[in-house]
């Protein structure tokens, strides 16, 4: 035998067990290789129809499950059904919501489309919507939370703060095949108080 | 005589998308900075303008009362608001479930989710919200008259510092006159 023979002697097992490994991460990456379709929902008080925003590309299931990112409650958030979505999807009312990016990274462009609430819902209420309603979500602070799917790597990990007179809500997904993080930004018609780092109340260059 | 708080005061103290109703200095840059605007071809919404600080005052407390239990008696008053925020119930004693009711229905009829802000730029009449589209590209003349390229959102922001109105980067639609 060789000194070539021996090293690969001793190479091939691990040689395999990397490949396998290789192999196994590459069907978890094709099954996160997109996110669950999401996007933020806007659920008035009774009577007045819920908006849902995504980026245009998406195409929303017949129902979402939703998890309520304000008010904030008391307790954990807890994933509900269902939004239907309805009507047709049109730009979104750049007044009210929009995707955040800068002048070297520009947003994709946000659409917004009708939705049913379930029955007996009160709002007001903004809320992140998404398709599965087997996701699990695990409250992290009032201010976050995680997503997850059973048997997905893939997560999406919810922040949201307060500027002058909006709500920033970032969505960015984890675990699984690399996505863009996901920036919205929601017009509240009122001033509140901020609470929103330094990075959002003063980016250096944004649109 | 005090009008019982509830719906009926939702409607009162409208958020106006005048700019005529902003503080006069403030209005004659925003109606300098805009017409420039539309003059070089740009497009300008306005969403908001002055939230007169009865709505804002309206807001807060129906906030309060409805949502972290303030009590009723201890919203203070506001000059110009004859609003109770007691209700009573028939021995004319304070009843807290009906005052909280009635201003959890304002709260809903005003769509608010996070807690309301007491004052703001908005309720001084020195801040307008508006979009503007369809600048990247196109020449607009500053508040000195001189022609100014505009391609990017910064660029646009610089120019309408020219005129003394200024962005918030924080809030896409929100200028002001100091950039709070």
């Amino acid at each position: 035998m060789t000194a070539i023979d021996a090293v690969a002697q001793r190479l091939t097992p691990r040689l395999l067990a990397c490949a396998l490994a290789l192999l196994a991460q590459a069907a978890r990456a094709g099954d996160d290789a997109t996110a669950p379709w999401y996007g933020l929902a806007d659920l008035p008080r009774p009577g007045r129809a819920v908006q849902l925003y995504a980026p245009a590309a998406a195409s929303a299931p017949a129902a979402l499950a939703f998890v309520q990112l304000a008010p904030l409650g008391t307790g954990p958030a807890t994933v509900r059904c269902c939004l239907r979505p309805q009507g047709r999807a049109q730009t979104a009312d750049e007044a009210r919501a929009s995707l955040l990016g800068t002048d070297d990274n520009p947003p994709p462009a946000l659409q917004q489309r009708g939705a049913r609430a379930p029955a007996g819902w009160r709002g007001p209420a903004l809320a992140l919507a998404f398709a599965g309603r087997d996701a699990q979500v695990d409250t992290l602070s009032p201010q976050a939370l995680v997503i997850r799917w059973p048997g997905r790597a893939l997560q999406l990990k919810v922040t949201q703060c307060l500027s002058r007179e909006g709500v920033h809500v970032r969505v960015t997904p984890q675990g699984g095949a690399p996505l863009p993080e996901r920036h919205y930004y929601v017009a509240l018609g009122m001033d509140v108080d901020p609470d929103c780092p330094a990075d959002i109340m003063n980016p250096a260059a944004r649109r | 005589m005090p009008q019982l708080s509830g719906p009926v005061w939702v409607q009162r103290f409208p958020t106006s998308s005048s700019i005529a109703d902003l503080a006069p200095a403030f209005a004659t840059a925003v109606s300098n900075f805009t017409g420039a605007l539309r003059a070089g071809g740009a497009g300008v919404t306005v969403s908001a303008t002055l939230r007169p600080p009865e709505r804002a005052y309206l807001m807060h407390y129906a906030w309060r009362i409805g949502r972290e239990n303030l009590a009723a008696e201890d919203a203070p008053a506001m000059a110009g608001v004859d609003i109770d925020w007691v209700h009573r119930d028939r021995r004319g004693r304070p009843d807290a479930t009906a005052s909280r009711s009635a201003a959890l229905g304002m709260v809903g009829l005003y769509n608010i989710v996070y807690r309301p802000a007491l004052s703001s730029r908005h309720t001084e009449g020195r801040a307008i919200d508006m979009t503007i589209s369809n600048y990247s590209g196109k020449t607009f003349a500053d508040a000195d008259g001189s022609a100014t390229r505009v391609r990017t959102a910064a660029e646009l922001h610089a120019l309408g510092e020219t005129f003394g109105v200024i962005k918030l980067a924080s809030d896409p639609p929100h200028w002001s006159d100091d950039g709070h």
